[in-house]
């Protein structure tokens, strides 16, 4: 197990994608904390530090979506794995081998993101919630990027094909930030619109409207669900005003619900793996 | 010429993804007819028109021929087919350009299917009529028809050019979506404006109290500089998603615009035919 962890790892570091990512995440970070500093000197308007953070938050699907398939296809087209399993080891330790280190090479990319971020504080000032607002949300990422993890790496082992799997996830995870984002933004749907009437030139309220696209019963608590499930969900919650309108963020749901999906996706994977056909 | 013409057209037609791709974009397509469809139902009062769809296609043709061309292109160099052809006496400028001919008809058939659903649904009924004279929409459908070819001259360049089928259909995916985040990037640029007014917004709270807000206007930070103007607004004519967008926002129909999808095509094609030329195929 050791073994097959040190040789992934030093795989990892050898790859191409894997370094392209990195900087990516490097690139990526530093831009949006630019951002952040042209906001706060443009408009005036305070802006957090914890705001360019977790901003980045429902991208970083994306970017483990490219890395891992892209790092665990090479296994397969170059027939690693087959070699693997002639020189001795179960598929059990061959999968979780490669779940450990991928996850390794996510915690990587999560620590440059945490890095760069910190270029941030000359001008933008240390993290403005509390303590316990911040920890969480920084858990929080962590166990939802160990969720993607494992979620890539399920359909990276399951896909033989490299290019197959590349895309395909590629296409999962924006299938997820759009999932996301559009059960979000029904939920912030208000309920009752008013709309400003003018009598007599003076300004008066209507009579408050139902809002069509406003949802409720069980179809909402199905969305409020998703998007707390949802990585991507979690990411776009973090930087939600819950003051502003009705969406509840629940961290303790998200927290369970990642590493429940860490666990199903792993499990799971091991069991089919260990029946399928390695050609 | 003729026979790698014919042998492409061929792998086209049994090409699995580009089948996939045909019904995706008709599904596409389907959904945006019935979505009016819908709408005009429940809605009647209000006079619906199915403008607006025109050149949504044309969008999503650059997504799904990227992911086509990583495969079709990728399962050459994979099979070796490319080495093949060579063997038997095929150049290398017949190869790149036998691709670029197979590619771009493979994006202009998911253009026009989009097209023909549009017009079914407007013949039949399901949709309104379209506000725009028929005129225009074949100016439309004219300039389109070369921003799908120009999607196919730019994926060719990374296809062609990068040997491992799966680097180049994951960057040829994520290009097409780059391109769409350019797109939108060049359009928010190019419409801030220089100043900003001074403002004064009247809120009425839910206990129906006015309140009364002032912001002060300014120059505007955001406004791009002479010279970078003229880079954005060279590029919104240049990019093909660009021109897509454009014409669907302001359509501004200008018939130049096929001139710059043609000159980006013919030095994209270009550049690549002459690096593939001396590339190292193993």
């Amino acid at each position: 197990m050791s073994k097959l962890y040190s040789a992934n790892m030093s795989r990892i570091f050898k790859s191409g994608i894997f370094l392209l990512c990195i900087a990516a995440m490097l690139i990526f970070t530093l831009f949006q904390i630019k951002n952040g500093i042209d906001y706060l000197e443009s408009e005036r308007k305070p802006i957090s530090l914890e705001d360019c953070y977790f901003n980045d938050g429902p991208f970083f699907t994306l970017f483990f979506s490219v890395f891992i398939p892209m790092f665990m296809g090479k296994e397969y087209s170059f027939g690693t794995i087959r070699s693997k399993l002639t020189v001795g080891h179960t598929r059990g330790t061959v999968y979780l081998a490669y779940f450990l280190s991928c996850l390794t090479g996510v915690g990587i990319l999560l620590a440059v993101w945490f890095l760069a971020g910190l270029t941030g504080i000359p001008k933008l000032g240390l993290w403005q919630a509390d303590a316990v607002t911040i920890i969480s949300q920084f858990l929080i990422t962590i166990l939802y990027s160990a969720a993607l993890t494992a979620i890539f790496t399920f359909f990276s082992m399951m896909i033989t094909s490299r290019s197959v799997s590349a895309v395909f996830q590629i296409f999962m995870a924006l299938g997820m930030i759009v999932l996301a984002s559009m059960c979000y933004n029904t939920l912030c749907e208000p309920e009752f619109s008013r709309e400003v009437v003018f009598i007599n030139n003076a300004m008066t309220l209507a009579e408050p409207k139902p809002n069509p696209y406003y949802i409720s019963g069980i179809q909402r608590t199905i969305y409020i669900d998703l998007v707390n499930i949802l990585p991507p969900g979690q990411g776009i919650l973090m930087l939600h005003d819950e003051t502003a309108n009705d969406v509840p963020n629940m961290p303790i749901l998200q927290m369970v619900s990642s590493i429940a999906a860490t666990f199903i996706f792993t499990i799971a994977g091991m069991f089919i793996f260990k029946k399928k056909d390695i050609k | 010429m003729t026979k790698l013409l014919k042998a492409d057209f061929a792998r086209l037609f049994k090409n699995k993804v580009f089948r996939l791709g045909v019904i995706v974009q008709t599904l596409l397509a389907v959904d945006a007819v019935y979505a009016k469809y819908i709408y005009r139902r429940d809605f009647p009062e209000e006079h619906i028109v199915p403008d607006g769809l025109i050149l949504a296609g044309a969008e999503f043709v650059g997504i799904i021929i990227s992911v086509f061309m990583g495969s079709f292109i990728g399962n050459d160099y994979k099979c070796g087919t490319i080495r093949n052809k060579l063997a038997i006496g095929h150049s290398r400028l017949a190869i790149y350009f036998s691709n670029l001919i197979v590619c771009s008809a493979a994006s202009l058939i998911l253009h026009f299917i989009w097209f023909a659903v549009l017009f079914f649904g407007e013949g039949t009924g399901l949709t309104n009529k379209f506000e725009t004279p028929a005129s225009e929409i074949a100016k439309m459908i004219f300039i389109s028809s070369f921003d799908v070819i120009a999607f196919a001259a730019i994926f060719l360049v990374v296809c062609m050019l990068v040997s491992s089928k799966s680097a180049s259909s994951v960057a040829a995916v994520l290009m097409s979506f780059a391109m769409i985040m350019i797109a939108l990037t060049i359009e928010y640029k190019l419409n801030q404006p220089a100043y900003y007014p001074d403002e004064t917004y009247i809120t009425v709270d839910e206990n129906g109290e006015t309140r009364e807000e002032h912001y002060e206007g300014g120059v505007n930070d955001d406004y791009p500089t002479e010279t970078e103007r003229k880079i954005y607004e060279f590029l919104n004519l240049l990019l093909p998603q660009n021109q897509i967008r454009d014409s669907i926002y302001r359509a501004k129909q200008n018939m130049y615009l096929p001139l710059y999808s043609l000159s980006l095509t013919a030095v994209l094609t270009t550049a690549g035919a002459a690096v593939f030329n001396r590339k190292d195929l193993k």
